[in-house]
């Protein structure tokens, strides 16, 4: 079906009013900051300490403060994982490009990631839900870590 | 092969093409994606990357076409069944019922607009602005079944605020790479509908209208139930 003249301009400004509008939400953003370039963690140097914070799911907890070289949220664990006290299966997930947890053992109890579908293993950065790898996130002095074992 | 198909008015030959070539894309590009873009957005005090990118726009344009150019019970049966043959593979996790049922409402969307004979030229804004609703309404829907399952999240306006903002990225990702498939794709095959390529118009009986309409109501149903029960 053949459109006239006005029915055209209609279409295309159907088209590219809602692109302009996102450009210049866009361009909005950067211009307010809301929208960077950057990264948000930024590596920090020198020493740092944290506190990590492991809730089992089953009453029991650990917590530890530990002192570390510029290093990610995983990179924290691991450090734990040195003292003993816990051991931590993990494997490389290529598509996410980062490491996810397999299971978590303390005390000679194995907390496996994704048991029953059921049971997961999540980390919380100063009380705020991480989304990002553990091995992405980048850990600031005076951070509370929580590793979190929970069913849902 | 395509245009006898069509000729024949072969809905099933053409469902299952639908699928195969669905479930084969999603199957190849799913440890294939590139990592997020380095562009972050800061809102409610949560910064974090504008874009995570997934394959929904995948599964969202097959969804729109199975609705579009086939209708009736392929609507929700073909982007089901990709799910459900991937998902043999790739895997999935506890909000399956609310992402096959979002996907199955993409599928109503597409189908509505096959019903008011929108699969010409002059309807592509309409088409695009369908595309995107749908995709605002799958995710708004999804990330409630994850709020309402109590992914770290509190039971109240803060935790589903929370759970929102963390799924802007997603939300972002979705929006952009669907707009750009069906730009891509279903404008290009409008256009062919419109110059070349004949369409059949499959008929859709009446009972099979209301179940078109019946099995997203009733996956909405059990999604909310897998949670709350």
């Amino acid at each position: 079906m053949k459109m006239n003249t006005k029915e055209k301009t209609i279409f295309l400004l159907k088209i590219f009013i809602p692109i302009i509008i996102v450009i210049g939400l866009f361009l909005g953003g950067v211009n307010a900051g809301i929208i960077t370039f950057e990264a948000p963690n930024k590596i920090v140097t020198g020493k740092i300490t944290a506190t990590i914070a492991i809730d089992f799911g089953d009453g029991k907890n650990y917590s530890k403060a530990i002192t570390l070289d510029n290093s990610t949220v995983f990179g924290f664990l691991l450090e734990l994982e040195k003292t003993g006290i816990i051991s931590v299966e993990k494997t490389y997930n290529e598509q996410m490009g980062s490491y996810e947890i397999n299971s978590i053992t303390y005390q000679g109890t194995t907390y496996v990631h994704g048991k029953d579908y059921s049971f997961w293993w999540l980390f919380y950065i100063n009380g705020q839900f991480a989304t990002e790898g553990a091995d992405k996130i980048y850990v600031q002095n005076g951070d509370l870590i929580e590793w979190k074992y929970e069913s849902f | 092969m395509i245009g006898k198909i069509l000729e024949g008015k072969n809905r099933i030959m053409l469902a299952v093409l639908i699928i195969a070539f669905g479930s084969i894309v999603r199957l190849l590009l799913h440890n294939n994606l590139p990592g997020s873009p380095s562009i972050y957005i800061t809102i409610n005090g949560i910064t974090q990357p504008m874009f995570m990118l997934d394959l929904f726009f995948v599964i969202a344009l097959v969804s729109l076409i199975s609705g579009l150019l086939l209708g009736g019970y392929y609507t929700f049966l073909i982007p089901i069944s990709i799910m459900f043959i991937t998902d043999i593979v790739i895997g999935n996790n506890w909000i399956i019922l609310f992402v096959w049922s979002g996907f199955a409402l993409l599928g109503l969307i597409g189908y509505i607009l096959k019903t008011k004979n929108y699969l010409t030229i002059k309807h592509v804004p309409t088409i695009l602005g369908a595309g995107v609703g749908g995709v605002l309404l799958y995710d708004i829907w999804t990330n409630f079944g994850t709020w309402l399952g109590g992914w770290g999240y509190t039971y109240n306006w803060e935790g589903l605020a929370l759970c929102y903002t963390k799924a802007l990225p997603f939300m972002f990702w979705h929006l952009l790479s669907t707009t750009i498939a069906i730009t891509l794709v279903l404008v290009p095959i409008i256009y062919l509908k419109e110059h070349k390529l004949t369409i059949p118009e499959f008929k859709i009986k009446p009972l099979e209208k209301k179940i078109t309409i019946a099995v997203p109501t009733v996956m909405i149903a059990l999604s909310l139930l897998s949670v709350l029960v």
